[in-house]
C-alpha cells in the first residue's frame, strides 16, 4: 500500500557566508506497508524516525533535499497525490494534544466538515469502537485524559475516511494505561483494514500492537523483524543492534551498550554501528552492506546469518 | 536503483520557513535603506550650515525651482535646508525620546513581574492611568510642568509611550521566570541579578528592540505635533512641527510647497521606521525567538 | 537520620484544590527509592517543592536535619523529563554545562559527553545527549546531596536508557548521594531501587479525584 524505496534526506545547510553543505539525516530507507498491517518504526532520539513521518506526509522544510520513491497504492505519491489525499484517505495522528481545537467538544471534532443524522451515529459507533464513552462526545479537549484525546485524534482520522494512518509517537508522557489504549485505537484501524505507520521510542509498547517492526539507527533501517521475533533473549533477531536494545529493556537484562550513535554524515562509507558493534568484523568498516533480505525479514549487516 | 527527486515541501513547515526569511530579507532590506537614508539626513545638515538658513529678502516666497527644489519661505529662506535640519532635529528627540520609554517599559515591567505582588500592582495602576488619557493630552501637561524646550518634549514622550511595551515584557518575563531552566539557574546558586541579565534580558532583547523601533515613528509625530501648536520649542529652532505650523499661515496665500515638502519628508520618515519595526515584530516574534 | 526528609508537606497553587497534603518522605544516604502514581496526581510538582523551585505552603523539608538555605546551589537537584526545557535554547552548550560550577570529569566521560557537544546549540544535539548535558549539570555542585529524576528517561530508547541509569547509580553510590527514581515504568524501578514507594501510601489525604 505504502512503499518506500531509497529514501534518502538531507538538509543544506548554510556553514559560514555562503559555502552550502548537505547533512544527511536518512539514508537509503526501504519500507512497505500493506492494507490491514501495523508497522512499527522504532529508533532512538537523532535516528530520523519523526522525519520519516515527515517526509511521507510532505511536511519537510524547505531546505530538506529529498532523494528516492514513496508511492502509494501503485502511484508515486508526489505533490499533487499528497494534496488530494492528505488529511483524507492519508492521515497523521499528530504528537501534541494541542492539534484539538479547544473550543470544540470531542464528539464535533471528530466529525469534521460531516453534517447530519447518520453523521452522527456514525461517529458515536467509532467512539465505541475504539472504547470511547457517549459522554466523551460532549467534553472539550481539556477535560481528556491523554489516553482519551489521542482517541479522538484517532477516531477522527478513521471518522475523516482515512485508508493510512502515520502516528509520530502518539504516547509520550502517558501513563502506561492511557498509552496502551491509545496504541489499542491504532490496532483497531489497522483491523479495519486500514495501513498505519507507528513510530516511537517505545518499543515495548509497540510490540504490544504492531505485525511487524523496523529498527532505525543513525537514518538506517538496520532490521525489519515480526514482531514476534522480540522475545526471551533476542537471538531470532538478526542485527547486533535490534538485539542490544531489546536486551537493554529494563526487563530485559538492563545491558548497556558503551557510545553513542554517530551522526549519518560520520559512517558514510562504513557500517553505522561498526563501532559498537560486539560482533564486528573488518569488513564492517570497508564499506556500507545493503539491506538484505534475511529469514523473512531484511538486515543491513555483513555479519548476521 | 535510479534515485529520482520527489518534489516535497513548499507546504506546511516548508512555507513557514519560506516567510520567515522574506521577512528577514525585508528587514535588512528596509534597515539598510533607513540607515543611508539617516546618514545623507546627518550630513546634509551638517553640511547645509548657516548660509542657507539665513535671511535673504530678495528671494522670498519662490516656488520650487533648481535652485531650490523645496521653494524657500517668507523670509528668503531655503526650505530643503530647512526641512533637513527640521527633521534632523526631530529625528534627534525622538532618538533620545524613545530610547528613555523603552527603558522605562523595561525597568517597569520586570519589576512587576519580578518584584512582587504589590509592585505589580502599582505599576499596572500606573500604566492604566497613562493609556486611558489621550497621549496628547498627557503630552502636553508634562510638557507644559516641565517648562517647554527639548527637554519637556523629550520627558513627555518618554512617559507618555512606555505602558504598552511594558506589559508585553511583564508578560514575557513573567512566562520566564516560570521556564524550567530558570528554575534550574536559580538551584544551581545562580542570583537573581546573575539570572536576570543572562537569562532575561537576553530574550527580551527582541521585543525591547522591536518596541523601540515601534516607539519611534510615535515620538517624532507627538513631537510634531506639539511643536506644532507651539508648546514645545522656541521659533528659532526649526522643529518640523514649528516649520509645519509656521507654514499653514501662507497656505492660503497659494504657498503650498512650504507645508508639502516638510509634510511628505515627516511623513516618509515616520513611515519608513513604522515598516521597519512591523517587519522585526514578525522576524522577532516570540514564536520564532525560541528558535 | 534521614539524609533528605520532609514532614507533614503540604502544597497547592494559589487558591486552589490542594494537590498533597501531610505527605512525608525520607531518603537514606545511597538510597534510591523509586516513587510511582498515576498521572496527574501530584509526583511532579512534590519533586519540585523538594527541589526547592517552589516553595511548601505547609511543612518543611530537611537536609541532615537542618533546614535547607535559600541561597547558593540547592543540595537536592532535580532533573526533568524534558531536556530542552531545562536549559536556554540560546546558549551554547559548554555555557548550560558550566551553568553550576564545573562538571568532575570522570563523570563527563562516563556519560559520553565529547568536546565536540560543547560548540554548539541545545537544538543541534537529540533529546539523549542533551539529557546527559542535564545529569551532569545536575551533579556538578559540590553540595549536591540528593537527585531527583522525574521520569529521566522516558523520553529516550532502552539502550540509552540503560547506560544513562547505570552512570547515575554508579555515581550516585560513589558519593554516597540519595536518589528518588519517579516513574511510570515499574519493570525500570524494579530493577533499579532499594525500595519503592507508591503515590497513595505516601498521602494520607491526597486530592479529591
Amino acid at each position: 500500500m505504502l512503499e518506500i524505496a531509497g529514501l534518502s534526506v538531507s538538509f543544506g545547510q548554510y556553514v559560514g557566508g555562503f559555502r552550502r553543505r548537505d547533512i544527511p539525516v536518512l539514508n537509503d530507507v526501504d519500507l512497505d506497508v500493506d492494507a490491514g498491517e501495523l508497522l512499527a518504526v522504532v529508533g532512538s532520539s537523532g535516528s530520523g524516525k519523526s522525519l520519516l513521518a515527515h517526509a511521507v506526509m510532505g511536511l519537510l522544510p524547505e531546505n530538506a533535499v529529498v532523494r528516492g520513491r514513496i508511492s502509494y497504492g501503485g502511484r508515486t505519491l508526489d505533490e499533487s497525490l499528497l494534496r488530494k489525499l492528505r488529511g483524507r484517505e492519508l492521515a497523521l495522528v499528530p504528537q501534541g494534544v494541542s492539534y484539538l481545537d479547544p473550543l470544540l467538544r470531542a464528539g464535533k471534532q471528530a466529525l469534521g466538515r460531516q453534517r447530519g443524522l447518520a453523521a452522527k451515529k456514525r461517529v458515536r459507533s467509532v467512539f465505541r469502537r475504539f472504547g470511547l464513552a457517549e459522554q466523551a462526545e460532549e467534553m472539550y479537549p481539556h477535560q481528556l485524559s491523554g489516553g482519551m484525546a489521542r482517541k479522538v485524534l484517532v477516531s477522527t482520522a478513521a471518522l475523516g475516511g482515512a485508508r493510512f494512518v502515520i502516528a509520530d509517537e502518539p504516547t509520550p508522557g502517558m501513563e502506561p494505561e492511557s498509552a496502551a489504549e491509545a496504541l489499542q485505537a491504532l490496532r483497531e484501524l489497522a483491523d479495519g483494514g486500514c495501513g498505519v505507520l507507528l513510530i516511537t521510542h517505545d518499543i515495548e509498547a509497540a510490540l504490544k500492537v504492531a505485525d511487524r517492526v523496523a529498527v532505525l539507527y543513525a537514518g538506517e533501517v538496520v532490521e525489519t523483524a515480526a514482531a514476534g521475533e522480540f522475545e526471551g533473549t533476542g537471538k531470532v533477531l538478526r542485527h547486533p543492534y535490534s538485539r542490544a536494545l531489546w536486551q537493554a529493556l529494563p526487563a530485559n537484562g538492563f545491558r548497556a551498550l558503551p557510545g553513542v550513535q554517530p551522526s549519518p554524515a560520520e559512517t558514510a562509507s562504513c557500517c553505522s554501528f561498526a563501532a559498537r558493534c560486539p560482533i564486528a568484523a573488518q569488513e564492517c568498516a570497508a564499506g556500507k552492506p545493503p539491506l538484505r533480505k534475511l529469514r523473512g525479514g531484511a538486515v543491513r549487516c555483513w555479519v548476521a546469518e | 536503483m535510479k534515485a529520482e527527486t520527489v518534489a516535497v515541501g513548499g507546504l506546511g513547515i516548508g512555507m513557514a520557513a519560506g516567510r520567515y526569511s522574506q521577512g528577514r530579507r525585508r528587514m535588512v532590506v528596509g534597515a539598510i535603506m533607513l540607515a543611508a537614508a539617516l546618514g545623507a539626513l546627518g550630513l546634509a545638515s551638517l553640511a547645509i550650515g548657516d548660509e542657507a538658513l539665513r535671511t535673504n529678502l530678495p528671494a522670498r516666497h519662490l516656488p520650487p525651482s533648481w535652485q531650490h527644489p523645496f521653494g524657500t519661505d517668507w523670509l528668503g529662506r531655503d526650505m530643503l535646508a530647512r526641512t533637513l535640519e527640521g527633521l534632523w532635529l526631530s529625528l534627534r528627540i525622538g532618538l533620545a525620546a524613545s530610547l528613555a520609554g523603552t527603558a522605562i517599559a523595561a525597568a517597569a515591567g520586570l519589576s512587576a513581574a519580578l518584584y512582587g505582588r504589590t509592585a505589580d500592582r502599582i505599576i499596572g495602576w500606573l500604566a492604566d492611568l497613562f493609556l486611558s488619557l489621550p497621549h496628547l493630552v498627557t503630552l502636553i501637561l508634562i510638557a507644559f510642568v516641565c517648562g517647554g524646550g527639548l527637554q519637556g518634549i523629550m520627558i513627555g514622550v518618554a512617559l507618555t509611550h512606555w505602558p504598552s511595551l511594558a506589559r508585553l515584557i511583564r508578560a514575557e518575563a513573567l512566562q520566564l521566570r516560570s521556564a524550567d531552566f530558570v528554575h534550574a539557574s536559580r538551584r544551581l546558586g545562580r542570583s537573581r541579578w546573575w539570572i536576570l541579565s543572562r537569562h532575561l534580558l537576553p530574550h527580551l532583547l527582541p521585543q525591547l528592540m522591536t518596541g523601540f523601533l515601534l516607539m519611534f515613528p510615535h515620538a517624532i509625530l507627538h513631537e510634531a505635533a506639539i511643536t506644532f501648536i507651539g508648546l514645545g520649542l522656541p521659533p528659532d529652532q526649526p522643529a518640523i512641527g514649528i516649520i509645519l505650523s509656521e507654514s499653514m499661515r501662507y497656505l492660503n496665500a497659494g504657498m503650498w510647497w512650504l507645508a508639502l515638502f516638510p509634510g511628505l519628508a515627516l511623513l516618509l520618515l515616520v513611515r519608513s521606521f513604522d515598516r521597519l519595526g512591523e517587519a522585526a515584530r514578525a522576524v522577532w516574534s516570540p514564536r520564532r525567538s525560541h528558535h | 537520620m534521614a539524609l533528605m526528609e520532609a514532614a507533614g508537606l503540604g502544597f497547592c497553587y494559589g487558591g486552589q484544590d490542594w494537590l498533597f497534603r501531610e505527605l512525608s518522605l525520607s531518603v537514606e544516604e545511597g538510597e534510591v527509592v523509586g516513587l510511582s502514581g498515576p498521572s496527574g496526581s501530584g509526583k511532579s510538582t512534590l519533586a519540585k517543592v523538594l527541589a526547592g523551585y517552589d516553595k511548601p505552603i505547609v511543612g518543611e523539608v530537611k537536609l541532615d536535619g537542618l533546614p535547607i538555605p535559600e541561597r547558593g546551589a540547592h543540595p537536592v537537584q532535580l532533573v526533568l523529563q524534558h531536556p530542552e526545557r531545562a536549559v536556554n535554547p540560546r546558549w551554547r552548550i559548554r555555557r548550560i554545562l558550566m551553568e553550576g560550577g564545573t562538571p568532575d570529569a570522570a563523570l563527563i566521560e562516563a556519560l559520553g559527553i565529547t568536546e565536540d557537544w560543547l560548540g554548539r546549540w541545545p537544538s543541534e544535539l537529540s533529546g539523549g545527549e542533551l539529557q546527559r548535558i542535564c545529569i551532569a549539570r545536575a551533579l556538578s555542585p559540590a553540595a549536591v546531596k540528593v537527585l531527583i529524576a522525574d521520569e529521566m528517561t522516558a523520553m529516550l530508547d532502552a539502550i540509552t536508557q540503560s547506560g544513562l541509569w547505570r552512570t547515575v547509580l554508579r555515581y550516585a553510590e560513589h558519593r554516597r548521594m540519595g536518589l528518588l527514581v519517579i516513574s511510570h515504568d515499574e519493570q525500570l524501578l524494579r530493577r533499579i531501587c532499594t525500595r519503592r514507594l507508591k503515590w497513595d501510601e505516601l498521602v494520607r489525604c491526597a486530592r479529591a479525584q
